[in-house]
């Protein structure tokens, strides 16, 4: 056990109540801080991991911070006095929750597993997995990824021009789909835009999701050195917006 | 699996936690009490949009009946919708128009702005047959240049010569370009004596560096525009908050105006937070108000500001790391009380998301159920209203503050303690309240001997119970359109086959050795299958193997009356298991696809204790 490490870890303030106007976590005053900084320390959390704020119903509070490998999260829930619950999902779809005693910080474990990403309709490939994305991060090194919906006609619109975009500053492009989209819908529109057939893949990375790419579409992702940044676009741009706003985002990308 | 065991305490919790309304006696004829109850209104209130494909932007107009939307697709298809004939309606070929805040029949189209009057545009379409397509090029009878900046009554104000010529007005002015565009309430003014109607609307636009423009616009009678005039200059949206984190201008996504034009609800791309601006229009400078912390989807204000709806992520929201989801769902802030309410009515999993909940004058919230059935590769969307302030009484996480009528809480355990298998840590309220009526009243008719039996193995046999009747006129009285609700519990999400999520036939199966598949006990699935082996010559499974078993319960369940088998489906979705369900079920099993509820599974759930 590295001592501190916690106190480096959170060196962060601000309570934990419902909603508040920080997105933090104050851990200075937390029972069991001792024993939640074991299991980070385990999975190898990063000292700087960044821990967002999630919406919280009630007194417990959840935090979300990205873990070492890609598609691999750590929800972190708390009461003002508190942490009760840890949760760690693995790019496999494996989910670990560790649950604290309040009295005696005692803990218990329960491992279980997400839906597997079922393939629907047998032999053919419908899912955006981790798996994909890491292919693309790997072969690429730097480029873009591009969230829309059929159901979303500004994402379908923008498909030009984020292409059109990607073009101007030498990048690749990809297309993943909401993963709820009506599946006729969106034979409809890869056949009118003539885009290839890996544009209706459905989104079901845990990467993707656990930077909350479906809350709005289009989203608009960007990686650099294989490594996605942490920046998530939302909405429609035009094309030379697009370019100025990837140009942004990957002179800030660490 | 003990499921005496597991009914008895909620049971008991519920007769002592009735708060003053006694236990319900066999010969009570009452109807339920219950302040949760949301049916039939529920009922009424989720609506089927399967014939409009998609609709993620909403808004609804003010007298609650029409729901502005825009289609997929390069362009836009359906514009709104009729809640009341629950049909679409085409308007102009524009995206995502947005409805005038105060109650005017008008709405705005973004990049150029331009007013629309509503009924013209719906008239035009739906009885004079005018292609939508047309109407965007040929209905603008005003337009206004990038000069036509002026104070009230310049000469630059866009009357209309005759009425009838054109539906709208245009502003070409470059400084209100963009799309996302939202419009505040300024002002209605209405005098006849001094003939004056018009209304002051203030429109932001969050493309590019967002801007803000007001506008008058002059009515005639039946909210004909007459004129459209510019109040300001279009202003770039909060020039002193764009330091060095705002090099570009463009960190601000997805803005919406409040009702009354003071504030805007941005997602903020530095922080990846939502924060609500206030606008200072004089001086035009922005004041973070309020951070929400997180990110959320597009906001909408309530109409007296003081709430917020908006969708966000659900992780958190229960304690069962199997919950999470990285689909939205709808949430409501009220910025008095500072609580947050989930607006979920339990039936979103991962193959389903509630989002852009939008306010009604009246404080109920409209939003879109969106969801995709991987097995079937089919979709579903509907629109459900709520009324937050009795949905908050029944959260899934937080019910503990409802008076839960007796009768209702019976009902809703009785459920839970026969489909236990496939419900752990469900709050099955939600579900009595929403399951088809004859379902529901078949269920209580077959299951009712069930709630005596766990009474008195509880030792409440003495108590006050209630009576079959009673109980099934807990029963929803109406039936809920089909939306697509399944089951969604940890058990659920196990990798089921849609047929196994939604049919309770694999908990509560007559004709089995166990009276039920226990799927989720694996020593009780160890005894099942080692019956074949060891059960004697004549004993219906002896020999068989528990595939076998399990075909000779479905088969035997199949086409069957037993509601059980049709749970939760409605009776126009065929409310039997049939041939195409066996099958599934049976695949599955062959496949071996069991998961923790595999007969041989040893700990694919496990709880252990921390060295």
């Amino acid at each position: 056990m590295k001592t501190g490490y916690l106190l480096l870890f959170f060196a962060l303030t601000t309570s934990a109540h419902a909603v508040e106007n920080a997105n933090a976590i104050h851990f200075d005053d937390f029972a069991c801080k001792k024993e939640v900084q074991e299991f980070l320390v385990h999975w190898e959390v990063a000292k700087n991991a960044t821990w967002s704020k999630q919406a919280s119903t009630g007194k417990v509070v959840s935090w979300k911070a990205h873990g070492k490998n890609l598609g691999e999260w750590i929800t972190l829930q708390a009461t003002p006095k508190s942490v009760t619950t840890l949760v760690h999902l693995l790019p496999d779809q494996k989910v670990e929750q560790v649950t604290f005693n309040q009295t005696d910080c005692s803990v218990k474990k329960v491992s279980g597993r997400l839906p597997a990403q079922v393939e629907p309709n047998v032999g053919k490939k419908a899912d955006f997995t981790d798996e994909d994305l890491q292919k693309i991060l790997t072969a690429n090194k730097n480029g873009l990824i591009y969230i829309w919906s059929p159901h979303m006609t500004l994402s379908v619109k923008g498909i030009a021009d984020i292409k059109k975009a990607a073009a101007a500053v030498g990048m690749p492009v990809d297309l993943v789909m909401d993963p709820i989209a009506d599946e006729t819908r969106a034979q409809e529109i890869l056949k009118e835009l003539d885009l290839p057939a890996t544009a209706i893949l459905r989104m079901h990375s845990n990467e993707l999701g656990g930077h909350s790419v479906t809350l709005h579409y289009p989203a608009l992702m960007v990686y650099k050195a294989g490594v996605l940044c942490s920046t998530v676009q939302r909405g429609w741009r035009d094309s030379d917006d697009y370019r100025k706003i990837v140009t942004e985002i990957f002179g800030e990308c660490k | 699996m003990n499921r005496s065991a597991l009914f008895i305490t909620p049971l008991i919790s519920v007769l002592l936690s009735s708060h003053g309304a006694s236990a319900q006696t066999p010969s009570e004829t009452t109807a339920p009490t219950n302040e949760c109850q949301i049916n039939p209104q529920f009922a009424d209130q989720v609506i089927p949009s399967d014939g409009v494909s998609g609709n993620y932007w909403t808004n609804l107009m003010d007298d609650h009946t029409v729901l502005f939307t825009a289609d997929g697709g390069t362009s836009g298809r359906f514009q709104a919708y009729d809640l009341k004939t629950k049909t679409p309606i085409r308007l102009t070929q524009e995206i995502d128009p947005f409805p005038a805040p105060d109650g005017r029949r008008i709405y705005i189209h973004p990049s150029p702005i331009r007013f629309f009057e509503f009924d013209t545009i719906r008239d035009k379409v739906e009885k004079q047959g005018v292609n939508p397509d047309d109407l965007a090029q040929l209905s603008y009878d005003g337009a206004l240049s990038p000069s036509d900046t002026p104070a009230p009554g310049h000469s630059t104000i866009q009357k209309r010569k005759n009425p009838k010529e054109g539906p709208s007005f245009q502003d070409n002015d470059n400084g209100i370009q963009g799309y996302y565009e939202s419009m505040a309430s300024l002002g209605r003014h209405e005098d006849k004596d001094k003939k004056e109607n018009y209304s002051d609307y203030r429109v932001l636009t969050g493309e590019g560096e967002g801007s803000i423009k007001d506008y008058r616009v002059t009515f005639g009678a039946n909210d004909k525009i007459l004129a459209v005039t510019p109040l300001s200059k279009a202003k770039p949206l909060c020039p002193n908050l764009r330091g060095n984190s705002y090099e570009t201008g463009l960190d601000f996504d997805t803005p919406i105006i409040s009702p009354k034009g003071n504030e805007f609800a941005v997602v903020d791309r530095q922080t990846r937070s939502t924060v609500i601006v206030k606008f200072d229009a004089a001086t035009g400078k922005c004041t973070k108000e309020f951070d929400f912390g997180f990110e959320t989807g597009k906001v909408h204000f309530s109409p007296d500001g003081s709430k917020i709806a908006f969708h966000a992520d659900t992780v958190g929201e229960q304690n069962d790391p199997l919950a999470q989801s990285n689909l939205p769902r709808p949430y409501v802030y009220d910025r008095n009380t500072k609580k947050l309410t989930s607006l979920s009515l339990g039936d979103l999993d991962d193959n389903a998301q509630g989002t852009f909940p939008v306010f009604r004058k009246d404080g109920k919230i409209l939003y879109q159920r969106s969801s995709y059935d991987r097995n079937t590769g089919k979709s579903s969307r509907a629109w459900v209203i709520v009324d937050p302030n009795k949905f908050n009484s029944i959260h899934l996480t937080g019910g503990k503050a409802c008076n839960t009528d007796p009768k209702m809480a019976a009902l809703s355990e009785l459920w839970k303690t026969v489909c236990e298998g496939k419900t752990k840590n469900r709050n099955f309220l939600d579900w009595t309240l929403t399951v088809d009526p004859k379902v529901c009243k078949s269920f209580v008719a077959d299951h009712y001997q069930d709630y005596v039996k766990a009474n008195a193995e509880a030792g409440t046999a003495n108590a006050k119970l209630i009576s079959k009747e009673s109980m099934a006129r807990a029963c929803p009285t109406k039936t809920l359109p089909k939306t697509g609700l399944s089951l969604a519990t940890s058990g659920a999400k196990q990798n089921l086959p849609l047929t196994i999520q939604n049919r309770c036939v694999i908990c509560h199966t007559k004709g089995s050795p166990h009276g039920y598949i226990p799927w989720d006990n694996p020593e009780e699935m160890r005894k099942m299958k080692a019956i074949g082996a060891s059960a004697q010559p004549g004993h219906p499974y002896a020999g068989k193997t528990f595939l076998e078993q399990v075909s000779d319960i479905v088969e035997k369940n199949k086409n069957t009356n037993d509601p059980g088998a049709g749970i939760p489906r409605v009776p126009a979705d065929g409310n039997r298991l049939n041939g195409h369900d066996v099958t599934e079920i049976l695949d599955w099993v062959k496949n071996g696809s069991f998961g923790k509820y595999a007969p041989n599974a040893t700990t694919n759930t496990h709880v252990e204790e921390a060295q």
